[in-house]
């Protein structure tokens, strides 16, 4: 029956499996691959793998991360990181300095967390569907400023050093994303394990009505939510942008299905059986190696996807497998 | 019970929208209202119909299938395949799709039903799941007569007549086959959701059930033919949609998910019914239609379409959520 | 005879539930059974309804053994149970007809074509059946719970059961109402059918029953035939004489915390006052749905009253949330604790320290970090004050046992202190031994501030309360002086779909 009423003997050991379970899987990953593609296990390999695929996704999965842990599944992260490259780029290109066209980009992200928020908290419906409709959207508000979704170029006269800064810059030989990552992942994992708010948080997307019978407000948790999953996921499209100097319609969709398996992924294979960072960050790495690895052997784009598709079923079944089906 | 503008507007909004816009646009572009153009809408909206009716299906045993868009599209390039790169005949190809639909169907039931994974994570990774599978057999690339193959040579058969007619053909040079095919579906699944004991069993497992099950009902198993009816409709849907792009377009299913899912839930709101039901859906689905038919006689431009889509989307949630009584 | 039990016994764990329990039913004999709360009542029927199996013990139905092995094996053999549960609610989503169908539609045994002339007419026959006067069109959710329970009640008729356990079918129902069922009841016992009727309220007693059992601590306590002494049926069930051991407390001369005046709970409910005294214990009774909950939650800012004026404490009281109530020192200790009040082991929080700081983290750290320490330490004084039997603040409430958890509930709310404390149900799930210690611990707190309690059970209320009133219709109808019959006017609730009181979804269930 419930997961409280395992015999303790049981779900300890069970526990322990799953504690390791994604630290194993990464590991396992690592060591096939690693015997596969002889390029696999080196430094440029690796640390392109984790700059160029690892950084970005992580920072939308941290945003997602946020959504899963507060009940709701945020499917307009993708929206957030395409207008927030949108705003950027459109700033940029229009010559405006380029603290400011961060600061517009932000500002689209939030709008974007603020249209969820007003849809979930306000009208009461669920995160899902909200974020579904955020969705179709976002897209049309991209193809309505770019013509039907042509991708916007920064002039070339318009790449200042700035830009190239938050494009390209690193600091101490590590690149400005990393950074951003850690720095996003160690103040959301104090601020879900550490803080109120955190409590807050997992209270609200855990058991809802005894949060608002402890005196939580339960739709304003859930609208900061929306809008700092939104911004996050707007950095994340900042970076993206600034990095190629353009704007692509659409990129963001790319995150959309990472940040949900590797949330999921992190969230199913912990020993708690909730949202937390690390896991997330795991999956996220599992995902970006796992990825590199069949390229490198040889594996074409198509399989990569369907590798990813079942790795995400499969982490599902691991999850609730067993499970006593919920509500 | 008396009438107020609230319950007016829950009950019949969406149908008196509708009038509205048939209306404007019959005023403003005569040639709107002309039969032939009215049977266009039907057609251009018998696919996301059937994807819709599918999803309602799903929704009435109380669950949800987010991998209707994306199983067209894998059975669009199934068809294609089996068509241009086996060679095969209409009839073949036409069993392998339905096959491949009811293969999908029972792998969401599985995972939804036996393995209690939630429906609308479980379906989304199989939507990801078909979305990468689809592109496997030819790299990526769209499939149509004489298509170089992987291996450098090259494919040697076609769409079939009979085939291309289940897309193109009109019945008495009028009715689309298309459209023939959502009017036998969805009547078809009307009269057993509103009319059958099965229907009603499926009402009463999305309702409480708990209830149904002490009643008696085996309930596990009518999920799972839920699941199945949905991607069997699904993947008529495709089916329908090889037939009438003549090719195996990888790009072809983008948007159908969030069109089905829109005109089901947009059909919540038909008739006051708060529920989801198979007629709903199918006006949901032609409201939509009959909206982007018109602005795009009107000369809006193309890229309007997914803003009205979320705006409806939306406002069909506001009502569902916000105006109808709120439920536990 | 329809039914003959013999030595029943069932323990879960070291619990003992039932022990030896025997009795005979005739066909056409309405024999009612009585029990305190956690007597042992509901353990029995589901026993019989073929929810759980009995340890020992034999049960013979007709003349013939049985054992089941399901509610559907029960049913086969003429076996129908009415519980207060949410599957009796039925299908809310669904027309009264489909739900009156429901059971022949999802066993098969309707025609496939439902709906049509066919379909209306058979579920006007089951209607009929038991002179329910409803508009079968009508969806279900719509209707009061005294409508409800009648749909629920010709369900069960429809079976045609030669045994029917009819568990509190009153307790939602009003005067006249009630009167229709037990002339329904009177049918059915004029065609032979044996009932179990589960009731104290004495009123449906000396109604409907033709004898009494009454059950405490898991034993037969007593056995009343006609004529029935329902005087000794009660002390027989609360092992002691009624209003004897809980004399009236004089009113302390205190001035009033909380003021109600011309208050409706619920539109066109009458309206009515209540005053609550610093330092008095208020119980609250009264059947399911007569709005006990509903007053709780307008006083903690759940909903708004629909009408009417509260003053707490000297001031206008309007609370607009939740939090609002608890920062203004008015504590709701909600029923069903696994909904309300603890959360699963997903949370990292699950622990009993993380459940008691919960609603007071913001007072207990300006800083927004949790402060840990000082969680664990007013943990661990609560433990000690309540006698939580616990290894420590560190373990999970779903390893207590149901009066433990019910003490951290509690605990909870005197962690701070509570100018009104609410608690809706606070004997739920819990056995006699762990009431006693609760209502001690309820009493001895209350000095400082103004205590209502709500409960359905009379005999608690007797026991927890300076002062009980009871509730009918969303109304506080009476200083309840005749207490052997609280609120025999009771009527359905009018919001029968308030988010909040939603069916619990997931909780571990009780031991």
């Amino acid at each position: 029956m419930s997961r409280a009423q395992a015999r303790p003997s049981r779900s300890i050991s069970a526990a322990e499996l799953l504690r390791f379970g994604l630290p194993a899987m990464l590991a396992l990953v690592l060591a096939v691959f690693s015997a596969l593609a002889p390029g696999f296990l080196t430094v440029a390999n690796v640390t392109g793998v984790l700059v160029n695929s690892v950084a970005l996704n992580a920072i939308v999965a941290l945003a997602m991360t946020l959504a899963v842990a507060s009940g709701g599944t945020d499917l307009s992260v993708g929206t957030a990181v395409d207008l927030g490259g949108l705003a950027f780029i459109a700033a940029v290109s229009a010559g405006q300095p380029v603290a400011l066209a961060v600061f517009f980009g932000l500002l689209a992200g939030i709008g974007t967390g603020l249209f969820n928020a007003l849809l979930i908290a306000r009208l009461g419906v669920t995160p899902f569907l909200a974020t579904l409709g955020t969705l179709f959207i976002g897209h049309s508000l991209q193809q309505l400023a770019t013509d039907g979704g042509n991708p916007v170029y920064v002039p070339a006269g318009r790449i200042t050093p700035a830009l190239a800064l938050i494009g390209h810059g690193s600091c101490l030989g590590i690149p400005l994303s990393l950074w951003l990552v850690l720095l996003l992942s160690t103040g959301i994992g104090l601020l879900l394990t550490r803080t109120r708010f955190g409590r807050e948080v997992l209270a609200v997307g855990i058991q809802a009505p005894a949060a608002l019978y402890s005196g939580l407000p339960v739709r304003r948790i859930l609208a900061l939510i929306s809008i700092a999953s939104g911004t996050i996921a707007a950095l994340a499209g900042i970076l993206l942008s600034a990095h190629v100097n353009a704007y692509v319609p659409y990129a963001g969709n790319a995150y959309l299905l990472d940040s949900i398996g590797a949330a999921f992924i992190g969230t199913a294979l912990s020993r708690t059986g909730r949202a937390n960072v690390p896991g997330t960050l795991l999956g996220v790495a599992l995902f970006g190696f796992m990825t590199n690895g069949l390229l490198l052997i040889g594996w074409n784009f198509y399989w990569q996807q369907v590798g990813t598709g079942v790795l995400i079923l499969l982490t599902l079944i691991l999850a609730f497998a067993g499970r006593e089906r919920v509500g | 019970m008396t009438l107020s503008p609230r319950r007016l507007a829950i009950d019949y909004g969406l149908l008196i929208l509708l009038a509205g816009l048939v209306a404007v646009f019959a005023v403003a572009e005569p040639a709107f209202l002309r039969v032939n153009n009215l049977f266009s809408i039907l057609q251009a909206v018998a696919i996301v119909a059937l994807l819709g009716v599918g999803v309602t299906v799903t929704m009435i045993a109380g669950g949800f299938d987010l991998s209707v868009g994306g199983l067209a599209a894998f059975v669009q390039m199934a068809a294609a395949y089996s068509l241009v790169v086996l060679d095969g005949s209409t009839g073949s190809a036409i069993l392998l799709c339905l096959g491949l639909g009811i293969l999908v169907g029972l792998g969401n039931a599985v995972l939804i039903v036996r393995l209690g994974i939630p429906d609308l994570l479980a379906t989304l990774g199989m939507l990801f799941l078909l979305a990468g599978l689809q592109l496997v057999p030819t790299g990526g690339r769209s499939i149509a007569p004489g298509l170089i193959l992987l291996d450098g040579s090259t494919a040697q058969g076609t769409f079939t007549d009979g085939f291309l007619a289940l897309g193109r053909h009109r019945v008495w040079d009028i009715l689309p086959v298309p459209v023939l095919v959502l009017a036998v579906v969805a009547a078809a699944l009307w009269l057993v959701m509103a009319w059958t004991r099965f229907g009603r069993v499926f009402y009463a497992i999305g309702g409480n059930e708990l209830a149904a099950r002490l009643a008696g009902a085996p309930t596990r198993l009518y999920r799972v033919a839920a699941y199945v009816i949905s991607a069997t409709v699904a993947s008529i849907g495709g089916i329908l949609l090889a037939a009438r792009i003549g090719r195996g377009d990888v790009s072809a299913g983008n948007g159908l998910m969030l069109d089905a899912v829109a005109a089901a839930l947009i059909g919540h709101a038909v008739l006051g019914a708060n529920r989801p039901n198979i007629l709903g859906t199918v006006v949901g689905a032609v409201f939509v239609g009959v909206l982007l038919n018109g602005l795009t006689m009107l000369n809006a431009p193309y890229y309007l379409q997914d803003l009205v889509k979320g705006a409806v989307l939306i406002g069909a949630l506001a009502v569902t959520y916000g105006l109808a009584p709120r439920r536990a | 005879m329809a039914l003959a039990v013999r030595g029943l016994t069932k323990s879960f764990g070291s619990t003992r539930a039932l022990a030896d329990v025997s009795f005979d039913l005739a066909a056409g004999e309405a024999l009612a059974l009585m029990g305190a709360n956690g007597a042992g009542k509901s353990t029995l029927v589901k026993i019989l309804c073929g929810v759980h199996g009995a340890d020992t013990g034999s049960i013979t139905v007709g003349g013939t053994a049985v054992t089941f092995a399901s509610p559907g094996q029960a049913r086969a053999h003429g076996i129908v149970a009415v519980h207060q549960s949410v599957a009796d609610i039925g299908v809310p989503t669904l027309s009264v007809a489909a739900n009156l169908l429901l059971d022949s539609v999802c066993t098969g045994h309707a025609p496939v074509w439902v709906g049509g002339r066919g379909s209306r007419r058979a579920a006007a026959a089951i209607a009929a059946g038991i002179g329910l006067d409803l508009d079968l069109s009508r969806t279900l959710g719509t209707l009061s719970l005294a409508e409800r329970q009648l749909v629920a009640i010709a369900r069960a008729v429809a079976h045609d059961p030669a045994v029917l356990i009819l568990d509190e079918p009153t307790a939602s129902l009003s005067a006249p109402e009630a009167e229709r069922l037990f002339t329904i009841l009177d049918r059915l016992k004029s065609r032979d059918v044996a009932l179990l009727y589960i009731s104290h309220r004495t009123g449906d007693l000396r109604r409907i029953a033709d004898r009494i059992v009454v059950l405490r601590d898991g034993r037969v306590a007593g056995r009343f035939g006609r004529p029935l002494d329902l005087g000794a049926a009660l002390h027989a069930m609360l092992g002691r004489a009624v209003g004897q051991a809980t004399p009236h407390r004089p009113r302390p001369e205190t001035a009033p915390v909380l003021r109600l005046s011309r208050t409706r709970l619920a539109p066109g409910a009458t309206p009515f006052d209540l005053i609550v005294h610093a330092g008095e214990v208020l119980a609250v009774t009264g059947p399911v749905g007569a709005g006990k909950s509903t007053l709780a939650g307008a006083l903690f800012g759940l909903w708004p009253l629909a009408a009417g004026d509260m003053e707490f404490a000297g001031r206008p009281w309007r609370p607009r949330s939740p939090r609002d109530a608890i920062r203004n020192g008015v504590f709701l200790a909600g029923e069903d604790r696994w909904r309300t009040t603890f959360f699963p082991a997903t949370v990292p929080f699950a622990h009993i320290a993380g459940t008691i700081s919960f609603p007071f983290l913001d007072r207990w750290s300006r800083t927004g970090l949790v402060a840990r320490a000082a969680e664990r330490r007013a943990a661990a004084a609560r433990i000690a004050e309540f006698g939580i039997r616990t290894r420590g603040p560190g373990d999970l409430p779903s390893a207590l046992s149901g009066g433990n958890q019910q003490k951290v509930v509690l605990a909870r709310w005197h962690a701070e202190p509570a100018r009104l404390l609410l608690l809706d149900e606070p004997f739920q799930g819990i056995d006699v031994g762990a009431r006693d210690d609760i209502v001690r611990a309820i009493r001895s707190a209350a000095r400082e501030r103004a205590t209502i309690v709500f409960v359905n059970d009379l005999e608690e209320a007797l026991a927890v309360g300076d002062r009980v009133v009871s509730m009918a219709e969303h109304a506080v109808v009476e200083e309840a002086a005749d207490f052997a019959e609280p609120g025999t006017a009771a009527a359905g609730d009018p919001h029968p779909l308030r988010p909040a009181e939603a069916p619990p979804c997931h909780r571990p269930p009780r031991p």
